[in-house]
């Protein structure tokens, strides 16, 4: 696979850099990592970039993670990938997110192990 | 006319072990108990959700603490819950303590308490939060939480009002003492 543009969208810096870290820590082969602190700013990151990958937060103030979805797969072009990561475990949220099009989530705490398992099977039923 | 002699046990409340009138029972308890009554229940659960946060996203274990609430710390992260549970869960400490937190987060830790401080604090408490609604059966879909507040400085003391109840749990990690609160609504 080819070294991923990776979007991590989160209200907060540093669980960003956790993300990131974890997922460079998860062996995931990494281009350049893309940020943004709320839907609003990741749909503008969307707009001016390729990215193959987005990870996103649900409890986000301005544009949660659940509009951020919705307006990513209301748009055209092609259907990148998007995992919520979130505390929300795997009701409410995580599965109006799911039915909104997202490909899957990882529920806050993780380990590289979790995230690798994640990436592994929503890249597999993707491709 | 034979007269028959009936027998009453006294019945006991699981939650308060109090002995109860068996017919003002059901309206004085309702179900679900009142959430003082679920302290010994939800205690574990909150030891549980923390061990998962620190081990995890902060590579290293907690240590239970017998020591009394603290009655003022330099940070409270604050995450709110709504539905099933209402009330406050917070994460108290001083400043060594969020600073270590934060410097286990990001891999440096900061000298002073600035805005990554408040950040990791507030994503910690958001993260017990979560893993403690995930560990209370049927209240992972009932049960929303707030974005994180921080609370910074030592000048100030949080009171709990009447008919909330107040659950307070202490811990260290790397030999640093830190406190989960827990106010609900009854």
């Amino acid at each position: 696979m080819k070294p991923l543009r990776v979007l991590i969208v989160d209200d907060s810096a540093v669980m960003r850099k956790i993300v990131e870290r974890t997922l460079r820590g998860a062996g995931v082969a990494i281009n350049k990592v893309f940020e943004a602190g709320d839907g609003e700013a990741g749909l503008t990151v969307m707009r001016d970039n390729s990215i193959d990958l987005v990870l996103s937060d649900i409890n986000m103030p301005k544009m949660n993670g659940l509009e951020f979805v919705k307006h990513l797969r209301a748009g055209e072009g092609p259907k990148v990938p998007i995992v919520m990561i979130t505390t929300e475990g795997g009701e409410g949220g995580v599965l109006e997110a799911i039915s909104h099009g997202a490909n899957g989530y990882i529920r806050k705490p993780f380990t590289p192990d979790q995230i690798e398992a994640q990436l592994k099977r929503i890249f597999e039923a993707t491709n | 006319m034979s007269t028959q002699t009936i027998s009453v046990e006294p019945i006991t409340c699981p939650q308060c072990k109090t002995l109860l009138n068996p017919v003002s029972h059901a309206v004085s308890h309702p179900v679900p108990p009142p959430a003082a009554h679920r302290s010994a229940e939800w205690i574990p659960l909150i030891r549980s959700a923390v061990q998962e946060v620190f081990e995890k996203m902060l590579g290293c274990e907690v240590v239970d603490r017998d020591a009394a609430p603290l009655e003022k710390s330099d940070l409270s992260a604050m995450v709110g819950l709504a539905g099933e549970l209402v009330g406050m869960m917070a994460v108290c400490c001083d400043k060594p303590a969020a600073c270590a937190v934060a410097g286990r987060m990001l891999g440096e830790e900061p000298p002073e308490i600035d805005d990554c401080v408040r950040d990791a604090l507030g994503e910690v408490c958001n993260m017990v939060a979560g893993s403690f609604k995930a560990r209370v059966p049927g209240l992972e879909k009932g049960c929303s939480l707030s974005v994180p507040t921080v609370l910074t400085g030592a000048d100030y003391r949080l009171h709990s009002l009447a008919g909330v109840v107040h659950f307070a749990v202490s811990f260290s990690f790397d030999g640093l003492p830190f406190w989960i609160t827990l106010d609900l609504h009854e």
